[in-house]
């Protein structure tokens, strides 16, 4: 009972409501609102970038220019006004900041309160930190430390100028800049986020982490993340999200890109707290995300946890093409739902190489008056000799206000591919919550407890440093979801 | 919003005008994604004349229909079941008005080209089964049968329905299953058309409190064909299964789309889908099961399988679930596979012939599905699976 | 001449060899039982010798009567009189368990060049097959497997044996899953099939099936490989002292 225990104890210490909804004081440096090719045409010179990168920005701008924002996914939200938003936004300070003595203390202060110590003594062992503060990444941490075994982790901004071979040769060759409106947009006006490369047959020594946090008013985030894994290497990632509380809303479309190698493994882990927007359904972040993995390489594998508590709207499928001989695709996700929080997520799942296998594991929660669907898309290839995929598809409806959806596509194009889908919807049993309330617990404890439960197959893929703090945060999310 | 009371005539104007300013629905339309009707839209249809002779059958219990024009009504006579056209029924035309989904591209197009519909009441226990048979014939040519079958409070009957033809034309026939408080309906249906006609259906079906629909299918001809059934609780406590097997081969297009609505508590629903594809055969099956927030209790489950038997041919499946009642137990499974070796090993290992095997494993698969069906229906279906397999 | 005579075996799955040559010859009316560890390879055994697809004879023959059977499918060994008990049969639902029977039978028939069985004479022949065997005609009418219990599919298993007449009967694990009774009537099955000049295999993890179907001699498998032969007493001291002395001298 310890774990539970534990459980219970931080749901009860969070006094509820969102806990990183706090504004960090800081000056900032700002593109004028909205967006023209002005726009990008200032970002590229802001982060000093070469022609080249300049050029892409506006191929993808013109290209987003004609295109329209998708309707298909299960959410509603008022327009978005794109010339009503900032696409840069940056902490003032002197220069790039060459260690964390240099970093503005303010900053640091800002992340320590979100419970992520930038100071390297401070930090759990084993985990490096990219810290992106609005549009620009402030500090990674262990850097030294990783370069000793050749592992590349640094802003992508950095990258940028520093490896601009890797970044050609790699950046939308996996969401290609008119995949979507979203990811054109991004394309367009990315700011920062990571880039890691691990060199052919490194296991890289530690976790790498991204702690993204939006900070000004009216700014949208638009990170861009990639992520190479040569032959035979390996690496586990996390990030993590989180945002102040305001009324309006706020847009993050984010692109991360990842590409496994022959016999190379990325795991790729994600906690998004975003601000979900207060009971009523005012404010909350925008989270319009395409994340999408390439198992180029024979018996690579890429490996996709989420844990999906916060923001308004999610809209996000992170997504394998496994290409590779015997190259495997996972997908582990809890989304949950509370108040008027909507989220439209899932994966796909494109079987092309022989031997190919995929799980899929989808747990959603909804509470309150919110909407979570499942999209899921498995197509197996005619090339697809002898691939699997297996699918379970679980909801979980708590109160009797709010909505479950499941909306799976499958395709098969090669006989000998076999596909499994099981998907259920039921509600927390009544026995269930009695025999907990019967053994002292009050309602909303017992409810986290079971919905732990309901969520453990998710959990337990995650980093052992996340599973606790994701855990706690499926407590919070439902506090007030049941009377 | 319910009609007022309504003419034919007016419902089948209003859908004209639908129709011509919607036309056909092409591939981004989420309902009509898998089956492309390119070849459909290439037909130039002209619709079905009313034919002038009257074909006369001995069968007091067959109605024939010929390019969707019910033939002998006047011969059938069955206590507690009485027929008319549905011009001269208001209170019918008036609750398929009300029933049809707008704009829905079939109904629609059915509407607007039929002369007039067959309105059909049932009362009471009506135990011999009725058959429906509808011919279709000639190429360039579309057919819409509309029909409304009301199923009076407490009755029952068994309705076996074919639809079989030749010529590259389009069937497009619409029907309306409308059951009262308590009543129970058997609804076997065979689409077996020729491989040179198109097929696109939409089968209604309403459920009162207590009502009970069992809807059985084989489909196994016709170039394309779709088959929609869409089902609504609106009261407590009524059931509806819905079975059906699909049979592709060649270039042929298979497509069962269901949606059933669950409006009202205590409500079941039970789907099975099994199909086979042979050569470069083209299927779907897209299921919707939608409770809305005061179905509560509601039981809902859905599974389809489909076996895919050649290297050419395309299985796609989108079962859809859209629940907003909390207290429910809804679920659906899909599997997508050739036939499993490990069945295949054990019937060869009992001195079974590799083909042998593969065709009672088909068979079973397939008899799977309508196994615990009473007679006739179960012989009836049964036979057009049969004869599918035979020619393999 | 020897029944099924298995010459220097060796079998892969995919690149991993299992089986690393096996002799082993049983002659009419015999009874041999091979028992071994989990993982020795007893299972790759019985699979190979059925001619499931997967496993690939790299070396060695099989031959039944004289005759090889390695390039026979899995159904034409069958047809020769091969029958294997599965350790775990498989359920084949909608398949009718009357009409499996009789076509099993029949293609057997067919392959002697008999008539097909009178349908009415085979109910009646089922019916009394079943019934010794403690099967109840409720199972009969059951699609194959589909909802028995782990006693129920192994007494199915033998009931087809009983029926289809085997020159040669595999028997993988017939054991596992049964109680005492079951066991009992299973056995006594197979030792009331015994009769004619069929040969078993009885192949087993546990020494307890051999206090009911008593062999002649028991084999001990390790790593693919017979590491030691010898008469019933064999068995009773695998069940005293363990497989470790014998997989350490694989």
């Amino acid at each position: 009972m310890s774990a539970t225990a534990e459980t219970v104890r931080q749901v009860e210490e969070a006094t509820g409501k969102y806990k990183y909804g706090f504004i960090t004081d800081i000056e900032v440096d700002k593109a004028p609102i909205g967006l023209s090719e002005d726009t990008i045409r200032f970002i590229s010179a802001k982060k000093e970038e070469p022609e080249w990168m300049l050029e892409w920005r506006l191929k993808a701008y013109r290209n987003w220019l004609k295109m329209e924002e998708p309707d298909w996914a299960m959410l509603e939200h008022p327009p978005i006004d794109y010339q009503d938003i900032y696409y840069y936004a940056a902490p003032k300070q002197a220069d790039q900041p060459k260690s964390l003595d240099e970093v503005d203390p303010e900053l640091l202060r800002t992340y320590e309160k979100l419970g992520i110590p930038l100071h390297e003594q401070e930090i759990l062992a084993g985990v490096a930190v990219d810290a992106v503060f609005d549009s620009v990444s402030v500090a990674t941490t262990f850097r030294a430390k990783l370069a000793e075994s050749g592992v590349i982790f640094c802003p992508i901004s950095e990258a940028i100028k520093t490896h601009p071979d890797l970044v050609q040769k790699y950046i939308g060759s996996v969401v290609p800049q008119g995949d979507n409106y979203f990811s054109a947009l991004n394309s367009a006006v990315f700011t920062d986020g990571s880039f890691v490369y691990i060199p052919k047959g490194v296991r890289c020594p530690m976790e790498l982490s991204t702690y993204f946090r939006i900070n000004e008013r009216n700014t949208g985030q638009f990170e861009r993340t990639l992520i190479i894994a040569e032959e035979g290497s390996y690496v586990s990632y996390l990030e993590g999200c989180t945002a102040p509380q305001r009324d309006e809303n706020q847009l993050h479309a984010a692109v991360v890109e990842l590409i496994a190698h022959d016999d190379a493994e990325i795991k790729y882990s994600t906690v998004q707290n975003w601000y979900p927007g207060d009971e009523t359904g005012k404010g909350g972040i925008y989270n319009f995300v395409t994340k999408r993995g390439a198992c180029r390489g024979a018996r690579s594998k890429i490996s996709w946890t989420q844990v999906e508590t916060g923001s308004a709207i999610t809209w996000k499928y992170p997504s394998c093409i496994l290409q590779g001989e015997g190259s495997v695709g996972e997908f582990y996700s809890v989304a949950v739902t509370n108040n008027a929080q909507q989220a439209d997520t899932g994966t796909k799942m494109i079987h092309i190489g022989a031997n190919t296998t995929s799980t899929i594991i989808s747990k959603g929660i909804s509470a309150g008056r919110s909407n979570n669907t499942y999209r899921g898309l498995v197509r197996m290839m005619p090339g697809a000799e002898n691939a699997r995929n297996f699918t379970q598809c679980d909801s979980l409806l708590v109160g009797d206000q709010c909505g479950a959806h499941t909306v799976p596509y499958i395709t098969s194009k090669n006989p000998s591919a076999k596909v499994e889908h099981e998907a259920t919807t039921s509600r927390i049993s009544e026995d269930q919550l009695f025999y907990c309330l019967q053994r002292g617990m009050n309602t909303e404890d017992a409810v986290s407890l079971i919905v732990n439960g309901f969520c453990k197959e998710v959990m337990k893929e995650l980093p052992m440093e996340f599973a606790v703090e994701a855990q706690k945060l499926i407590g919070i999310s439902l506090e007030g979801s049941v009377g | 919003m319910p009609h007022e009371s309504m003419s034919f005539d007016h419902l089948s104007a209003a859908a004209a005008k639908r129709h011509e300013q919607n036309g056909w629905p092409g591939s981004r339309d989420e309902a009509w994604r898998f089956t492309n009707l390119n070849e459909i839209k290439a037909l130039s249809l002209t619709p079905a004349k009313r034919p002038d002779s009257h074909a006369f059958s001995e069968d007091k219990n067959l109605i024939h229909f010929i390019n969707g024009v019910a033939q002998n009504t006047d011969n059938i006579s069955i206590n507690g079941v009485r027929i008319a056209p549905l011009n001269a029924d208001s209170e019918l035309t008036t609750a398929l008005a009300d029933a049809v989904p707008h704009p829905h591209s079939v109904a629609d197009f059915a509407l607007a080209h039929a002369h007039d519909g067959m309105a059909m009441t049932v009362s009471g226990q009506v135990d011999t089964p009725l058959m429906f048979r509808f011919a279709y014939e000639g190429d360039g040519i579309s057919s819409h049968p509309v029909v409304v079958v009301d199923i009076k409070p407490g009755s029952s009957v068994t309705i076996l329905e074919e639809h079989l033809g030749s010529g590259a034309g389009l069937s497009a026939p619409l029907m309306l299953y409308r059951l009262g408080e308590g009543a129970h309906l058997h609804h076997a249906r065979r689409l077996v058309e020729d491989e040179s006609r198109y097929h696109l259906g939409l089968n209604l079906v309403q459920l009162n409190a207590k009502a009970c629909y069992h809807g059985d299918m084989v489909m196994s001809g016709g170039a394309i064909s779709r088959s929609e059934t869409q089902v609504r609780i609106s009261a407590p406590d009524a059931e509806a299964y819905l079975n059906a097997v699909y049979l592709g081969r060649h270039d042929q297009m298979r497509d069962v789309t269901s949606r059933i609505d669950h409006d009202a508590p205590d409500g079941q629903s039970f789907q099975r889908i099994h199909g086979i594809l042979d050569d470069r055969a083209k299927a779907v099956f897209q299921g919707k099961v939608k409770v809305a927030r005061y179905a509560q209790k509601t039981d809902g489950n859905q599974m389809s399988r489909t076996l895919i038997l050649s290297r050419q041919a395309e299985a796609n499946t989108k079962p859809e679930l859209e629940i907003y009642a909390d207290d429910v137990t809804c679920s659906h499974g899909a599997t997508i596979g050739e036939i499993d070796a490990d069945q295949l090993f054990y019937l060869k290992s009992r001195g079974i012939s590799d083909e042998d095997a593969r065709q009672l494993l088909i068979e079973a698969f397939l008899v799977d599905v309508i196994d615990e069906l009473g007679d006739p229906q179960r012989d009836w279906l049964m036979a057009a699976i049969q004869s599918w397999i035979k020619v393999r | 001449m020897p029944l099924l005579e298995i010459e220097n075996l060796h079998a892969s799955i995919g690149d991993k060899p299992i089986l690393k040559g096996i002799t082993l010859t049983i002659n009419p009316t015999e009874i041999h039982a091979i028992m071994g560890p989990n993982g020795s390879g007893k299972s790759t055994l019985s699979y190979v010798l059925a001619g499931r697809e997967g496993y690939e004879v790299t070396d060695g023959d099989i031959r039944l009567d004289g005759v090889s059977v390695l390039d026979m499918e899995a159904d034409e060994r069958a047809r020769a009189g091969l029958f294997l008990a599965f350790q775990y049969p498989v359920e084949l639902p909608g398949v009718g368990g009357m009409s499996f029977l009789r076509g099993a039978v029949n293609a057997r028939r067919i392959a002697n060049g008999e008539e097909e069985i009178d349908h009415i004479a085979f109910v009646k022949t089922v019916r009394e097959a079943a019934a010794s065997l403690g099967i109840k005609d409720d199972m009969l009418k059951r699609a194959v497997n589909v909802g028995f219990s782990g006693g129920e599919k192994k007494r199915y298993e033998i009931l087809q044996m009983a029926l289809l007449e085997p020159r040669m009967a595999i028997l993988d694990e017939t054991d596992s899953g049964l109680d005492v009774d079951a066991l009992r009537i299973v056995s006594e099955g197979v030792n009331a099939l015994k009769k004619d000049d069929m040969g078993v295999l009885v192949i087993t993890h546990y020494q307890r099936l051999l206090d009911y179907i008593i062999p002649d001699h028991v084999h001990i498998l390790a790593d693919g490989r017979i590491v030691k032969s010898g008469d019933k007493s064999l068995a009773l001291e695998v069940e005293k002292s363990g497989y470790g002395d014998f997989t350490n001298a694989a």
